[in-house]
């Protein structure tokens, strides 16, 4: 058997292997919310703190698109996008309402907050 | 001599005799009277009498003679003193010794009480060296300050050197990893814990605290044992240095904790308990559970919430 500090060295790889290629797939899925998986039910299927990450990304990208579309003439894109948000939340809301173990709950709330503070942060620009 | 004056010195001679009654006046101290008066008397004579003391014309000398008692009574409370310390230090004042696996270590917890009395003794002595009255005691005084302050250096190397044995003990004679590792240091160790038991057993049969610190020697060895186990000591860091640059998160464990891992590496369900300590957030691995014990794959990890991640 290998030395203890080297297969340990392995196992710090695999983990980090292992997590990229979470991150990668939950990215990819995104794509999915507007489909058959919709976003409150599409975190379920990863673990809080890649779905997390993942719908920072897809935030972010969506934040800059707005900007784009502003520019490009169209003056309500930034409160849409404001609503579409609001919408999120407050089926994330109805999820924490109802039945879900520890683990998902606190998951779901973090989302919720991280949510609730991308919000705030659009509506700043919408004023 | 006129009346008149026979009668004044007499009222000066009456106090100075009742004060050399004095239970403190030793033959020594009477010796000295004869010096200042310049004439001889015996006490210890059958026919010595108080005409003998009267033609010492002890008026002329009163505040010598004041001087002399006050000094012999200052002297009988240092001899007291002395002899009290002198006392404490036989053969009643032991060090006390536990039993410890194969071997006898010192009980520290009875140590404090030797220690106090070690440094409370020494400003003692101190103080009485330094007083003028303690002329008569100087060779004894000298002769305890050194032993006292033999048995103050070599209690303190003794329980440094009980710490240090007592920590690399269990790694050098009993962690196969580090004896295949490290095998010219182990021998070094097995030196010096032959040597240190045997000292342990010499001192617990004459257990008596100024022979076994005082004994021709002891803090010599002693400080060999620290030297020779420091040397231990630097090899096994270098030795868990080494690892810990191969697998940095090895530096969130103790000492210890790297020694109970190393030895246990080919046992990755005793490592698994370790996991935590190095990946903050981990509780520890799930292995796939087939073939025979300790399971050696891992198929997934636990947070320390309980969420799990499946490699």
């Amino acid at each position: 058997m290998n030395a203890v500090e080297n297969y340990l060295c392995d196992l710090e790889k695999k983990m980090q292997d292992t997590l990229k290629a979470i991150i990668l797939t939950a990215k990819d899925t995104t794509d999915d919310w507007n489909v058959d998986n919709p976003r409150e039910l599409w975190l379920d299927g990863y673990c809080a703190q890649l779905a997390l990450l993942a719908t920072q990304i897809v935030w972010t990208e969506e934040t800059i698109r707005t900007f784009d579309d502003l520019e490009s003439g169209s003056e309500s894109a930034m409160k849409e996008f404001l609503q579409l948000i609001k919408n999120r939340i407050s089926k994330l809301i109805s999820r924490v309402r109802g039945q879900l173990n520890m683990e998902a709950r606190v998951k779901v709330i973090t989302i919720i907050t991280i949510d609730v503070h991308s919000r705030d942060v659009i509506k700043k620009f919408v004023d | 001599m006129a009346l008149n004056d026979r009668v004044k010195n007499m009222d000066v001679i009456r106090p100075l005799i009742s004060q050399l009654h004095s239970e403190f006046m030793q033959p020594r101290h009477w010796k000295k009277l004869n010096g200042i008066c310049g004439k001889i008397v015996n006490r210890d004579d059958p026919r010595f009498c108080l005409r003998d003391i009267i033609d010492l014309e002890l008026y002329k000398y009163a505040e010598d003679v004041n001087e002399l008692v006050e000094g012999a009574q200052k002297e009988a409370g240092i001899e007291k003193k002395l002899t009290g310390i002198v006392d404490y230090w036989g053969d009643s004042t032991v060090l006390f010794f536990k039993e410890y696996k194969d071997t006898k270590v010192l009980d520290t917890a009875g140590l404090e009480e030797i220690v106090e009395n070690v440094d409370l003794h020494s400003m003692d002595l101190m103080t009485m060296n330094a007083s003028k009255d303690s002329e008569e005691f100087k060779p004894q005084l000298l002769k305890w300050q050194k032993t006292l302050k033999t048995i103050d250096q070599v209690l303190t190397l003794w329980v440094k050197v009980q710490k240090q044995w007592t920590r690399l003990e269990p790694i050098f004679l009993a962690s196969e990893d580090i004896r295949a590792q490290l095998p010219e240091d182990t021998k070094r160790f097995e030196k010096v814990d032959a040597e240190w038991k045997g000292l342990m057993g010499d001192a617990s049969d004459d257990p008596g605290v100024v022979n076994a610190t005082n004994t021709e020697g002891r803090d010599k060895i002693l400080e060999e044992f620290i030297a020779e186990i420091d040397l231990c000591e630097k090899a096994l860091n270098e030795y868990l240095e080494q690892k810990k640059k191969i697998f940095p998160r090895f530096y969130f464990v103790s000492n210890q904790a790297l020694l109970d891992i190393l030895s246990n590496g080919n046992n990755p369900e005793k490592v698994n308990e370790y996991i935590s300590d190095c990946f903050d957030g981990m509780k520890n691995m799930k292995f796939i559970e087939e073939g025979n014990r300790p399971y050696r794959t891992a198929q997934g990890m636990f947070a320390k919430d309980g969420e799990y991640v499946a490699f």
